[in-house]
């Protein structure tokens, strides 16, 4: 190839050929394009020469490289790298450069650079975005595996704390479930809930109680004062009543308050507050049950006192109504009649002939037989019963029973000739007890029948006026369960 | 006029270019660009009433794609080491750098560079980390090439140290 040639080729591919003289003296080669005035501005008006210093920022910082190179005598090639450089205009400008040693000539070739750097630059462009991706979904990785972590952390504190809160939720359940049983005692529920306490707390194996209630005092049974402790005061109607305290046998890492948890503060209030509820409720119970029985006894005595009115009057009945409330009583419970049902057939009883009150005393005590104007009187006695009674608002249908207890279940009594199902099974009760009764006792009109002749009375109208399940209970209570009538 | 050269140093992404770009031209673009081998920018700044032709070279991000030649740092009066504060692994790639640097050069002005400030959502390195490398004596300025938050201050305070020494 002829140096022509050589030179327009260099020229095209943007190559600046120089030789490396005496000291920083270059000779160029090649042809001399106008990129190079930007890179080096003493070139375009040097004649065959020109000096590069180390002041030419990269390519300055190169010749210190490429002399010594060149002092090696290496046969090789010696590269600059890329660089980039703002030309007049500002735009960048890549260049690169090489060093060589050829026939005893010291070469450097400067190119800029085209095309090929630029795909250079997008083939390293794509493999760092690349790397920044992958950078990213590394770091969500470690970021969920963070979070996962945290997760983890987070929902077995919460699995503890839930725990936690299910033991003292047991305890206070368990708590009302005694409280609740029926007939326990005060002393019960404080000896139960002393007991149930430790599990409530964190370490129940080293949890120990102590309830104090007034005078008395409720312990578990490894109970010992230490300086672990938790106190909570039992208040009623304002006033202390008592204290419970719990401590840890030994120490435990410190919580909320001491060694114990807010929650547990926050459980020892509310077992104190269910503990005064309770001696509260049992105080009013007691209260209560006092009220009532001297309501019921009130009641009794006014019983009584009505019974013992009309016994005034006839004193040829006294005690009658008495011994037929006795058996009728007797005849209810026999019956499976409730304790309460007995007790209303028994005040019935007692006070069923209350309208005799406005029977004239010389009919009731006539002694020979009784015309039918007194007999007349004498059958209003039941309605005057009941006219009595229907204005006192008993828990039972006292009226209603007084004024059927001489109803028949063949429609032959009075005062409304009721028939079996119409009249309330409490006056049929009476209504038997009262005819033993009355045959069984001396009358004025006539001396005492006994009592085998009014059983033998009733059985005989056993299903027609006396009901008869009735009357089979009161001939067994007098024949085989020795019921008497006390005189 | 006094020349100093100035080497811009950092994994690859971190901003160093744009730092640059900030500084020199008070420009920002959004778009990243790799820097492919060195890129050579200056600027004249006037310290402490004396002029000083500021040299920066802003050599391309180390990666596995990349190394560094140690013959760019030949002739350097100080250097920012950058860190992109949204990725934690570029400050283990400064540390690298620097104690890379320490084996060669001595007492060389170097300044740190937490840069991204402006991606608050996106920060990946604790406050605290910062405050205990500054503890360790790092000299540390926060910077956003975005917002221009610290640029100014970085190159002033690198150029300041280089003339000192």
């Amino acid at each position: 190839m002829n140096d022509s040639i050589s030179l327009k080729l260099l020229d095209a591919l943007d190559i600046v050929v120089l030789e490396h003289g005496e000291g920083h003296a270059f000779t160029l080669l090649s042809g001399r394009p106008r990129w190079i005035s930007d890179l080096l501005p003493d070139l375009s008006t040097a004649t065959d020469s020109i000096t590069l210093s180390d002041e030419l920022s990269y390519l300055g910082n190169f010749i210190v490289d490429a002399y010594a190179f060149w002092q090696s005598g290496s046969t090789g090639k010696l590269d600059s790298g890329i660089w980039c450089e703002v030309n007049r205009s500002g735009d960048n400008c890549f260049f690169e450069a090489s060093a060589f040693n050829l026939e005893n000539k010291r070469i450097l070739i400067i190119r800029l650079g085209g095309y090929g750097m630029a795909e250079n630059q997008l083939i390293l462009q794509k493999a760092r975005d690349n790397l920044l991706v992958y950078e990213d979904l590394f770091r969500t990785e470690k970021d969920l595996e963070k979070y996962s972590i945290i997760l983890e952390t987070e929902v077995q504190k919460r699995t503890h704390d839930l725990r936690e809160r299910i033991k003292e939720l047991n305890c206070l359940y368990n708590m009302s479930k005694l409280i609740e049983e029926k007939g326990n005692s005060l002393e019960n529920i404080f000896n139960g809930t002393v007991n149930l306490i430790p599990d409530g707390w964190r370490f129940p194996e080293i949890t120990c109680a102590r309830l104090t209630v007034d005078s008395k005092v409720f312990t578990t049974q490894n109970w010992k004062e230490t300086v672990w402790k938790q106190t909570g005061a039992i208040v009623l109607h304002g006033r202390k009543i008592g204290t419970l305290e719990i401590c840890y046998l030994e120490e435990r890492p410190v919580g909320d308050e001491g060694p114990f948890l807010k929650e547990e503060q926050g459980l020892i209030i509310s077992i104190c507050e269910h503990l005064g509820h309770v001696i509260g409720r049992n105080e009013a119970e007691q209260g209560l049950i006092k009220s009532y029985q001297i309501l019921r006894k009130t009641f009794e005595d006014t019983i009584s006192a009505i019974a013992t009115i009309v016994e005034i009057k006839d004193p040829y009945t006294a005690g009658h109504q008495t011994r037929v409330a006795k058996l009728s009583k007797a005849i209810a419970l026999e019956i499976h009649f409730s304790d309460e049902q007995a007790h209303a057939v028994h005040t019935a009883a007692t006070i069923h002939d209350v309208g005799k009150i406005y029977v004239p005393p010389d009919i009731l005590s006539k002694p020979s037989k009784l015309n039918d104007l007194e007999l007349k009187f004498i059958k209003r006695h039941v309605q005057s019963s009941y006219d009595i009674l229907k204005s006192i608002e008993f828990p039972w249908p006292i009226a209603k029973i007084a004024l059927q207890h001489h109803e028949r279940l063949d429609g032959s009594g009075y005062p409304n000739g009721l028939k079996s199902e119409e009249i309330l099974l409490e006056a049929k009760i009476i209504a038997v007890a009262d005819v033993v009764e009355a045959m069984a006792s001396h009358r004025p009109y006539r001396p005492a029948l006994g009592i085998d002749k009014a059983l033998e009375e009733i059985s005989k109208n056993r299903g027609i006026l006396y009901d008869s399940d009735i009357v089979d209970i009161c001939v067994k209570l007098f024949n085989e369960k020795g019921f008497k009538f006390e005189e | 006029m006094i020349q100093k050269k100035i080497c811009m140093l950092g994994s690859f992404a971190v901003g160093k270019t744009s730092l640059v770009r900030r500084f020199v031209e008070n420009m920002f673009s959004d778009k990243y660009l790799t820097t492919i081998g060195v890129k050579i920018e200056k600027k004249n700044v006037n310290i402490n009433q004396e002029n000083v032709s500021l040299v920066i070279w802003d050599i391309a991000g180390e990666d596995g794609f990349h190394h560094m030649k140690s013959s760019y740092l030949r002739g350097m009066s100080g250097y920012f080491l950058v860190v992109d504060k949204t990725r934690a692994s570029t400050l283990d790639s400064a540390k690298d750098v620097r104690k890379k640097i320490n084996e060669v050069y001595c007492d060389i002005p170097c300044i740190l560079l937490f840069n991204k400030m402006d991606l608050t959502g996106q920060w990946d390195i604790e406050d605290s980390v910062i405050e205990e490398l500054h503890h360790e004596g790092w000299d540390i300025v926060k910077t956003s090439a975005k917002t221009g938050l610290g640029v100014e201050e970085a190159f002033n305070r690198l150029a300041t140290k280089m003339l000192e020494k």
